[in-house]
């Protein structure tokens, strides 16, 4: 029997690794893993390695050959083909989703947007270079300061009746204002609505600026598992984003994944 | 006659008493929950502590983040010109006084008699203010101070990359644990603050006489690249930095109150 050919991609994020490994035949996705990076991405990405040729069952040192290296942190460990994270993105939301004009990434500190022509090809982009505010360490940040969880928020705040506006634009003294509405009293609910309603406000006008009649918009990054700043971005932009038939936080490796294969192709 | 200001930072309270040209007293408290609170007991700690009732004092003024929210107040007053005034009080020939709170930064040039000419300020981003040192010397497990000392035994200093607080604090989170010493860690801390504040100055000329205010004074690190920066000794203020806004209130209170009686 021939061997299974497989491919991985490994996103080497802020905060955390997250990777894929595909059938070469039909670009389907055999095993997925992920783990934090805490400091060290290199382990982080050696323990995501190991553990997805594990699941396969195949040897890593073989699998990390065939893959290629994305995200914040790809430069700092020692898998060799690399990517940039706007191309993986484009190149894994384009597999999953032919018709799609817009893709838009929000990570815990980085957020892009980026927009498909023909084939999938990069046609613009818009990334955050020098400020996290509108990525998704706010949220982590408020979660740590309300001693949330921060998968629990959009739940929290599917309870609000009135989102309390937040001023700050620094996701640091946005953080230090949501403490002192807390003391003050301030309903937690509202808060966190008004914390997440500041999120997708950020998000946007990054999308409105690459395409105003943009219809076929999708979105990943961890921050797009928030339900309620999915519906929030939704209601500005009125329209319905499209699903993507994958967890919004492997698109990049995934699209990291497709081109390690592709590379070895041609 | 005694005269008070009360500054309301976002993260201390001063309160100070005047009397002609003689400083009564004063005090640095941590905020309360609400400016109020924090009014109240940085004013009442100030007043025991030089023996004094409420009554006596002719004249208050508030100034800083929450001078709007106190009651006893006489009147509120920017703390911009709070500053001028404080530093001109302590020092004639004083120019140009850079303050850096710990949820601003400013730099604010004055005339002759300590008024506002001119000032740039920062308030939108935490790089380049106090904050960005209190979240820094917590990952280093340093006071403010200790990060402004240690560094001066660094040769060779990180290089920061990022200007935003939350990058930057993932750069020294690489740095810690990577094995990198902390001086040079803190080293390379005080001088990209040093940068950021430098950075405003295109934007205002800092004409000499100098003065640095706000508690991030107290980090002799990031004063000594700011001056090398500047090209300029900043002068010493004869008081804790911390309090030149509440003197500037005070100085305030004391004229508006001769103005009026």
């Amino acid at each position: 029997m021939k061997e299974n050919n497989y491919f991985a991609g490994i996103d080497v994020g802020s905060t955390f690794c997250k990777a894929v490994i595909i059938n070469a035949g039909d670009n389907s996705i055999a095993a997925r893993s992920f783990s934090p990076i805490k400091g060290d991405p290199e382990k982080a990405s050696l323990t995501c390695l190991k553990d997805l040729s594990k699941k396969v069952k195949t040897s890593s040192r073989k699998l990390k050959k065939k893959s290629l290296a994305t995200g914040l942190n790809a430069d700092k460990i020692s898998i060799k083909e690399k990517e940039s994270e706007i191309t993986c993105i484009g190149r894994g939301s384009y597999e999953l989703n032919p018709e799609l004009d817009i893709v838009v990434d929000v990570g815990s500190f980085s957020m892009k947007a980026l927009k498909l022509g023909e084939k999938g090809k990069i046609t613009d982009f818009m990334k955050n270079y020098r400020c996290a505010a509108g990525s998704g360490v706010l949220l982590e940040l408020v979660a740590e300061g309300l001693e949330l969880k921060i998968t629990e928020l959009a739940e929290i705040a599917e309870q609000s009746t009135e989102p309390i506006p937040i001023s700050s634009q620094c996701s640091i003294f946005a953080e230090s204002e949501v403490i002192s509405y807390k003391n003050e009293g301030a309903n937690i609910p509202d808060l966190i609505a008004g914390v997440c309603n500041s999120v997708a406000g950020r998000i946007y006008p990054l999308v409105k600026m690459l395409d105003k009649e943009a219809k076929n918009v999708a979105f990943s990054g961890g921050v797009a598992k928030n339900k309620w700043i999915v519906q929030n971005l939704e209601e500005r932009l009125e329209l319905r984003l499209n699903q993507l038939p994958l967890e919004p936080e492997y698109v990049g490796a995934y699209g990291a994944a497709l081109i390690a294969k592709e590379r070895e192709e041609n | 006659m005694p005269f008070a200001g009360i500054d309301i930072g976002s993260l201390t309270a001063k309160a100070l008493l005047l009397e002609d040209s003689e400083i009564l007293g004063f005090k640095i408290i941590r905020v309360k929950k609400t400016p109020v609170e924090s009014a109240e007991s940085v004013f009442q700690e100030v007043l025991t502590q030089i023996d004094m009732n409420r009554e006596e004092v002719k004249f208050v003024v508030s100034t800083g983040y929450g001078r709007d929210h106190i009651p006893f107040s006489d009147k509120s007053m920017t703390e911009i010109t709070c500053h001028g005034l404080g530093a001109h009080f302590l020092i004639p020939s004083i120019r140009t006084i850079i303050d850096i709170g710990g949820q601003d930064c400013k730099i604010i040039s004055v005339d002759r008699t300590g008024k506002l000419v001119d000032f740039v300020m920062n308030e939108k981003c935490s790089a380049g203010t106090g904050r960005y040192l209190e979240i820094m010397a917590d990952l280093l497990h340093l006071s403010l101070t200790e990060l402004g000392t240690i560094s001066l035994k660094s040769k060779t200093p990180v290089q920061l990359k990022s200007t935003c607080s939350i990058y930057a604090q993932a750069e020294v989170l690489q740095y810690i644990s990577s094995g990198v010493k902390k001086p040079n860690i803190a080293a390379g801390i005080n001088k990209a603050m040093a940068e950021r504040v430098y950075s405003m100055s295109k934007r205002v000329k800092i004409r000499p006489d100098v003065v640095i205010s706000g508690g991030v004074a107290k980090n002799i690190g990031v004063v000594g690249y700011l001056e090398d920066m500047i090209g300029n000794k900043f002068l010493k203020l004869p008081i804790d930095p911390q309090i030149i806004g509440a003197l500037g209130a005070a100085v305030v209170a004391k004229e508006r109150y001769s103005r009026d009686h």
